[in-house]
């Protein structure tokens, strides 16, 4: 019994924590929504109709997985370094 | 962005040459990696130019477009072509049709139908009518056989897509098979994958001249591009310039509001895909790249303009 215990135990532990998982990743995705619908807003100075947010119709890639309709959200690039010394530097000139 | 690790150079190494009509140039955080890397580089470009130059009679596009001189025509495509098409298809779902890989036949009629050195090399002419493209939507890839349907009198153009997919795809392939980190630069169209250099990858933003105007510096996750109307352009029997992006709307060159828009994405294609678009909407450009969540630099005469995420220019800017 004590092993059974010790086993329902865990159970509780590891859907508890993964319960926890879920709500992180459900917060990430409306966050992530969130921050679409505000950039959204900003520029075109409309706010929320108040409908719940959807999520962005999906499509077929080239490789088969999903993928998002839109533009992949992108970290902004850093400032780089006063010059193009040393190595790791490229350039964009245009096509 | 990819945190830098103790195990990275402080110099990467790399090389440049030449292929599919433009620049490149292979990085590596790992100097053991260069010739194997640029081996692979070297390889799946000699492939891409196969499948989709225009400027080559036996590419799978030239077949595609001489089939559909007198009628719609289909081809299984290679599987090369097949992803550049894709890729491409993409670009034009996320712009709007901004960027259409229909424009084919109106980029050779405005005199851009053969490698740009030759272009330059003959005499000038007048450009012809404007030619209107058939659309994106009137071109289907099947997602299992891979085969491609095009309208009659379809000559698909790739170009401003196929670079950034493949550097896309050749930074994500060298990463997965080699140690390190990659930067694969496809004449101004940019993607790196794997572990950054310390300071992350330096890239340049040249205008045409060569000069540079900035300095970025990106990570795994970003891509760059680089759309420009002063790098590959032609003159005109009547004095003037054309350059090579046209507006699908009207099949006409776009007009160069712009000298340059560069746009870092979640890929380069994405990149690219902005950039392109960028330069045919013109004025509207900033507003439709801020909507988008695109950081970009816009540059035209005697202004530069930014978007939100872009870093402040050394010389200043407009937001």
């Amino acid at each position: 019994m004590p092993t059974r215990a010790l086993s329902t135990a865990r159970t509780v532990t590891a859907t508890a924590l993964a319960a926890t998982a879920l709500g992180t990743a459900a917060l990430g995705l409306h966050l992530a929504t969130d921050q679409q619908a505000a950039r959204a807003a900003s520029v075109t100075g409309t706010t929320s109709s108040g409908a719940a947010p959807q999520p962005a119709p999906r499509e077929r890639d080239d490789d088969g997985a999903l993928a998002p309709s839109g533009f992949g959200l992108v970290q902004p690039p850093l400032s780089g370094g006063s010059g193009l010394s040393g190595g790791g530097h490229t350039s964009s000139h245009g096509s | 962005m990819t945190p830098p690790t103790a195990t990275t150079p402080a110099t990467p190494a790399g090389t440049r040459f030449e292929a599919i009509g433009t620049d490149i140039e292979v990085l590596v955080t790992e100097p053991d990696a260069l010739a194997e890397a640029t081996a692979v580089v070297r390889e799946h470009l000699a492939r891409l130019d196969l499948a989709v130059s225009r400027f080559r009679p036996d590419s799978e596009v030239s077949r595609l477009a001489r089939a559909a001189e007198d009628e719609p025509a289909w081809a299984l495509a290679s599987p090369v072509f097949a992803s550049a098409l894709r890729a491409a298809l993409r670009a034009a779902r996320l712009t709007g049709g901004l960027v259409d890989p229909t424009v084919g036949r109106a980029v050779a009629a405005s005199g851009y139908d053969a490698d740009l050195d030759v272009v330059r090399s003959r005499p000038a002419t007048h450009p012809g009518d404007p030619v209107p493209a058939p659309g994106w939507r009137s071109v289907t890839i099947d997602p299992v056989t891979d085969r491609v349907d095009v309208p009659q009198g379809c000559l698909l153009d790739l170009g401003a897509t196929a670079k950034a997919h493949a550097a896309d795809v050749l930074a994500e392939r060298l990463s997965g098979r080699l140690p390190g980190g990659f930067l694969v630069n496809l004449g101004g169209d940019i993607a790196v994958a794997g572990e950054a250099p310390a300071e992350g990858w330096q890239v340049g933003v040249d205008d045409a001249r060569g000069s540079t105007l900035q300095v970025v510096a990106v990570a795994d996750g970003q891509g760059v591009a680089t759309s420009s109307t002063r790098h590959r352009t032609w003159a005109t029997a009547d004095g003037g310039t054309r350059h090579h992006l046209l507006d699908p709307r009207t099949g006409r060159t776009a007009t160069a509001t712009w000298h340059q828009v560069t746009c870092v994405g979640a890929t380069a294609l994405e990149a690219n895909a902005a950039s392109t678009a960028a330069v045919v909407l013109g004025e509207q450009a900033p507003a439709w790249l801020e909507a988008n969540g695109i950081p970009a630099r816009l540059d035209a005469p005697g202004r530069v303009v930014t978007t939100r995420g872009w870093p402040d220019p050394p010389d200043g800017g407009s937001r």
